[in-house]
């Protein structure tokens, strides 16, 4: 918790108070829950800057608000339907009213909500700091956190058309840490697949794109490469399940989701 | 930080720490029905309010943020005297039982309906995702919703909240109004949190980081340093009393082997001091400054391991019997150790524990010849189930506020055994019980936790040590670790039988894993073998049962003891052995089950540590359970799959239970009528929101023949009532239900002695009669209960009218059933969906049956929860990894079965009040076997240790 709260009317002003090692809060689902490991003299509030919660269509690409909530994703008809599936994997429609996109990217969880249908779709992010504005991919946006992290994000682009996603939560319940979140991304032939792997991370996973791109896998094909894909850093876990359950999962979920996107089932 | 804001309409102007959580802001201001039960974890919604308009969680907003908002919390619905239409609606669906979350409830679907007059059941289900019920399940806010949108539409009520029952009653068998309904919807004052006084000061415990460690020094000398520090408690400082915290009647089958606070930890989270200090941030800097100086030993965590040859030894010291001692304990002890930091064991009677090998207490016993009833059956089927530790997770977490008044020791409690609390308080602090007064207020969940006297004891010596009132409440991680759980049982059934579908022969062999004391280590343990094997008409039946301590986090009661580990191991044995023999597994249950008046033998070992009753077979609707909930389900049908990698199957099991302990229970009431000629019932008994005190007023109602509003009933005040042993073991209906009927009946007497003095007749030739008038069936005058007490209590009158009530019995009504599932399974995933599930129950007359039904949806879904998602993980250190709700995994509205049913079978009983049996305790037993079977028929596979994960499934199949 914090010591001071400051609560920002625009964004501007919210940058301006973004000294030393304030922390942003928007929805606060994550700041300020049992656990959070954000601690901070002060918190810069921006869940009441308007235009953060304005969502736009901007040549098929929609612009997110930051500080637009779960549910106001979940509502809005020009998101694109995947984001609003992903939207939904938030079991809890009183957090969904408070948790924000901007603050789901930014915490960067191992077992995010949004963040691997966010980079599987390509999406990008409109940061500002007090001196500029620039416009990074969700995924270097992950990749280079220690560059990014004191930077506001203002809003999130996401693809509408041209772009076919799916997403899938594997949790013990509704409202458990997921053990995996999966993306699968097509766009012209091109397939991206993300995963969040919980207690190891988030992976753009290469062979797998790779094979999908290349060549059409069959279901085992794609359990074997998920299994044998090193750069996933598996171990057994208490909570999570053994290694070779999780690898499976991860095989098994994006068989799954790529016959699907092939048609292959309903 | 200045800020402006209407809260309930009201604008408001405060100047606020704006980093403050909303939620204790609000509860500064008086708004308390903004609860907390997760720590601010965001999981339970306790602290919903409407922030604008939107349903928010107040611990996750800073005070600051609500500058120009509007506020509306549950408080600013109705009150008591004018609920609004949905606080109404819900007390009518009869979701309203511990109703901790009730308020929330009532808030969040006020701002459905405002907002979508017609909702859908996904939009119902949406609206109360971020809540979390234990008591009730959720089955029935669907239909609240119904209620109150008919109630909008049409002025009253269309549907039927529930059935009705025995036609010669007026109130009893018939939904209606729970007295307590009004206070706990509305958010009036109704938990311990809601009467603590202004100059408390606040207890938190030092906890041990080690599964077993000697505690070599502790050092205070910093933490007493803190500013506004009382005193802090340690081993030192408190009495060396033996003692244990089930609240069971004395003497207690549970060994004496703990003190307030020990010099030897037994468990990751076991208490070792106590800070007392004028406020909670004080307190627990001063925690924090407490230097302890551990001796790390070696630790057990499983029965296996506790059972080894050289296993380290949970309690090293030495034995008493406060009777039956054996002949060599002399020599028993001296083996024991000498460190007095191990204290002693003291059993009140011998439970046959041997501690110097982990064990606490044993049962073996039996009816017949099971080998050779193995040896003649035509097929025999052996499997070992092993379950978890699981947690009640109560939405309000223990808690205790206790002071000294004019000498006195007052404990305010949310417990299901007032008169223990006071007994065990009275052993801590040495106090006599004259000298102490219990009151239990309502209690925002228990399950069987509140049955423990946990933190009444120290909370109680905290305060007679000090002179200052403190009040001591536990964090949700505490809950968890520091807690009574559901013992991790091993259970191996070995079951024989014919091809003509008769069972030859059930052996059982239980190991049942106490934690580090033996709190209920053999009645919850022993349930797994009473609570089950007298299902079965079977003549050879034979039981071992062994438990052990260990270094876990303690067992203790919880809803169904044993029995649903028992339930689970037979019925799946049952099943398997049906296949194997090549009958049908109805045909094979319905073949062997008892019926009205069969002799069950088996009982004669299955005592609390006594001999036990061997009592016929009482009224019985398992039968009908059966056959009914087949046809329910459309046994022997396969059904669809929902898509192609998923295959459906389905199972069930019979269940039963108990109606509190014959011969060991003990309930007492008194029913007074006032001057003014309504009546004023103190019932020893303790409603935990299950409807006690409502089924007290119903038989008042009854018999005194005045409407409920004329009766008030106060209860679990050991002050206000008389004894009672308490709400457990099933039995708050059918004792303390009994002591009010008793009770009722004999102030009926005296009212009508009264009125044949008073008017001059023969006692025979008057009745009460509605709406509350004597009657003269020969002269056909008539006397007034305002007339009759007024005049009885008047210069010359003979006093006012009482009737004191007690009830025992060494009668058992026991409540069958049958629970049923239909379970879908994706065979490459392993994820299980439960698509349907039937709880079909016999619980003799259900007085409440609104209440009786939610009561079943409530614990067949806790027990959904146990056998696919809830699990306390330990690490090798015996530290509890998941212990927060979101990652222990309760199961919410999203886990509920699609087709969810409740159904109650309609059989009178002999002996219970008004016909009733017990309700709520048997709906737990049901789920793991019922899954379990269902899971096998629809991929294969057996899954013998609960929760049943897709991990488990996909090994099953080879896939992993």
């Amino acid at each position: 918790m914090a010591d001071k709260l400051i609560i920002a009317k625009t964004a501007e002003e919210a940058v301006r108070a973004k000294v030393f090692d304030n922390v942003y809060l928007a929805g606060g689902t994550e700041v300020m829950r049992l656990g959070s490991s954000v601690n901070s003299d002060a918190f810069v509030s921006v869940r009441k800057i308007p235009y953060m919660h304005d969502i736009a269509l901007e040549n098929d690409i929609v612009r997110i608000g930051a500080a637009c909530t779960f549910q106001e994703i979940l509502e809005n008809s020009i998101v694109p339907a995947y984001l609003r599936e992903a939207a939904q994997f938030m079991a809890s429609r009183t957090r969904r009213n408070m948790a924000t996109i901007g603050g789901n990217i930014a915490v960067a969880r191992d077992d995010s909500f949004l963040l691997p249908t966010l980079i599987a779709a390509g999406a990008e992010l409109v940061l500002k700091d007090v001196k500029s504005e620039e416009q990074v991919s969700v995924a270097d946006y992950i990749a280079k956190s220690e560059e990014y992290k004191s930077k506001l994000i203002l809003s999130v682009c996401v693809p509408r058309d041209g772009i076919k996603v799916k997403s899938c939560r594997s949790a013990n319940t509704a409202q458990s840490h997921a053990r995996l979140t999966a993306a699968l991304s097509e766009k012209d032939g091109k397939y991206t697949a993300v995963a969040a792997v919980k207690n190891s991370g988030l992976y753009i996973l290469g062979n797998l794109s790779k094979a999908f791109s290349s060549s059409d896998p069959s279901e085992d094909e794609i359990v074997e490469i998920a299994k044998k894909n090193e750069s996933i850093k598996l171990e057994d876990d208490l909570l999570y399940g053994g290694a070779d359950y999780r690898r499976y999962l991860i095989g098994i979920t994006f068989a799954l989701m790529y016959e699907e996107m092939k048609g292959g089932r309903a | 930080m200045k800020i402006n804001c209407i809260i309930n309409g009201i604008e408001r102007h405060y100047d606020v720490d704006p980093t403050m959580r909303l939620r204790d802001f609000l509860v500064s201001k008086g708004h308390f029905a903004v609860r907390d039960s997760d720590d601010a974890e965001g999981f339970c919604g306790s602290d919903t309010i409407l922030v604008d308009g939107m349903p928010v969680m107040s611990n996750l907003m800073m005070a600051g943020e609500i500058d120009g908002c509007e506020i509306l919390t549950p408080d600013g619905l109705g009150n008591t005297e004018n609920l609004t239409i949905v606080q109404k609606a819900l007390i009518d669906a009869g979701v309203v039982q511990s109703a901790y979350n009730s308020p929330a409830t009532a808030l969040l679907l006020t701002w459905l309906l405002q907002n979508n007059p017609n909702p859908s059941k996904e939009d119902i289900k949406d609206c109360l995702s971020g809540i979390f019920i234990r008591d009730a399940g959720y089955e029935h806010y669907y239909l609240a919703v119904k209620l109150a949108q008919e109630k909008i539409k049409d002025g009253e009520y269309k549907t039927e909240t529930a059935p009705s029952f025995r036609d010669e009653y007026k109130v009893v068998g018939k939904p209606g109004a729970k007295v307590d309904g009004p206070q706990l919807v509305s958010g009036g004052r109704a938990f311990v949190e809601d009467f603590v006084d202004a100059d408390t000061c606040y207890m938190v415990c030092v906890r041990s980081p080690y599964a077993q460690a000697y505690v070599k020094s502790i050092d205070v000398t910093e933490a007493k340093k803190v500013p506004g520090v009382v005193e802090i408690l340690t081993p030192d400082n408190t009495p060396e009393t033996h003692y244990m915290q089930a609240g069971q009647g004395e003497p207690e089958p549970s060994p004496h082997d703990r003190r307030l606070l020990n010099p030897k930890a037994r468990h990751v989270g076991d208490r070792v001091a106590a800070v007392i200090a004028e406020t909670l941030e004080a307190a627990i800097e001063a925690r924090d400054k407490v230097k302890v100086e551990w001796e790390v030993l070696p630790a057990v965590f499983t029965v296996e391991e506790a059972m080894a040859e050289g296993a380290p030894l949970v309690h090293a010291g030495p034995v008493e019997y406060r009777s039956g001692a054996p002949d060599d304990l002399d020599e028993y002890n001296a083996r024991a150790s000498e460190d007095p930091r191990e204290g002693k064991v003291i059993y009140q009677f011998p439970l046959h524990g041997d501690v110097q090998h982990n064990l606490a207490a044993a049962n073996h016993g039996g009816i017949g010849d099971v080998d050779k009833a193995f040896e003649e059956a035509d097929a025999v089927v052996e499997a070992t189930f092993q379950t978890t530790q699981i947690q009640h997770t109560p939405l309000e977490t223990h808690i205790c506020f206790a002071k000294m008044e004019a000498g006195r020791l007052v404990v305010v409690a949310s417990t299901q055994v007032p008169y223990h609390v006071r007994r065990i308080c009275s052993w801590v602090t040495g106090l006599p019980q004259n000298r102490i007064h219990v009151i239990k207020t309502r209690v925002g969940g228990g399950y069987g936790a509140k049955q423990d006297i946990l933190v009444e004891d120290l909370t109680g010596y905290a305060a007679f040590a000090t002179g200052r009132p403190v009040l001591y409440h536990n964090t949700r991680e505490e809950e968890f670790i520091a807690n009574s759980t559901r013992h991790p049982m091993r259970v191996h059934v070995k079951m024989g039988g014919t091809k003509d579908g008769k069972l030859t022969g059930i052996y059982m062999d239980v190991k049942a894993n106490t934690g580090p004391y033996g709190n209920h280590c053999l009645t919850v343990p022993m349930n797994s073998c009473s609570k089950t094997l007298p299902l079965f008409k079977c003549d050879n039946m034979k039981y071992d049962l062994e438990i052990y301590y260990t270094n876990c986090p303690p067992a203790g009661a919880y809803q169904g003891y044993g029995t649903p580990k028992g339930t689970y191991g037979l019925m799946m044995v049952m099943c398997e052995l049906a296949e194997k023999l090549g009958v049908d597994y109805k045909d094979f249950v319905l073949q062997n089950h008892v019926d009205e008046g069969y002799m069950l033998e088996i009982l004669k070992g299955l005592g609390e540590g006594r001999e036990g009753n061997v009592v016929p077979v009482g009224s019985c609707g398992l039968r009908e359970c059966i056959e009914k909930g087949c046809e329910m389900i459309e046994w022997g049908k396969k059904e669809e799959a929902p898509g192609p990698d998923w295959k459906v199957g389905k199972g069930f099991a019979m269940i039963m239970q108990g109606s509190g302990l014959p011969g060991l229970d003990h309930a007492e009431a008194l029913a007074k009528l006032t001057t003014d000629g309504n009546v004023i019932l103190h019932s020893g008994g303790a409603d935990i929101g299950t409807g006690l005190d409502t089924i007290s007023a119903k038989i008042v109602s009854e018999l005194i023949c005045i409407d409920m509003d004329r009766i008030t009933v106060l209860s679990g005040d050991t002050d206000g009532s008389v004894f009672d042993t308490g709400s457990y073991a099933s039995s708050g209906t059918f004792f303390s239900g009994g002591a009010s009927l008793e009770a009722t009946k004999k102030l009926k007497e005296a009212m009508l002695k009264e009125a044949a003095l008073q008017m001059e007749e023969d006692v025979d030739d008057l009745e009460l009669r509605y709406p509350g008038e004597v009657h003269s069936t020969k002269t056909d005058k008539t006397l007034s209960y305002y007339e009759l007490s007024h005049t009885a209590c008047s210069g010359e009158g003979r006093g006012e009218m009482v009737g004191h009530g007690v009830f025992v019995t060494k009668a058992s009504s026991v409540p069958y059933g049958a629970h049923f599932a239909q379970v879908a399974v994706n065979i490459k995933t392993g994820e299980i969906k439960v698509q349907k599930f039937y709880a079909l129950q016999d619980a003799g007359t259900p007085i409440n049956p609104e209440i009786a039904l939610c009561q079943m949806y409530g614990a067949a879904l806790k027990s959904i929860g146990h056998s696919l998602y809830e699990d306390m993980i330990l690490d090798e250190n015996g530290y509890c990894i998941n212990a927060n709700m979101t990652d222990y995994g309760v199961p919410m509205i999203n886990e509920q079965p699609d087709d969810f049913k409740s159904v109650l079978v309609d059989i009178k009983d002999e002996f219970g009040p008004m016909g009733a049996k017990s309700i709520s305790e048997i709906a737990c037993n049901g789920a793991a076997p019922a899954i379990g079977n269902a899971i096998h028929d629809a991929c294969g596979v057996w899954i013998r240790t609960w929760p049943m994960t897709p991990e488990k499934i996909l090994k099953e199949l080879g896939k992993i």
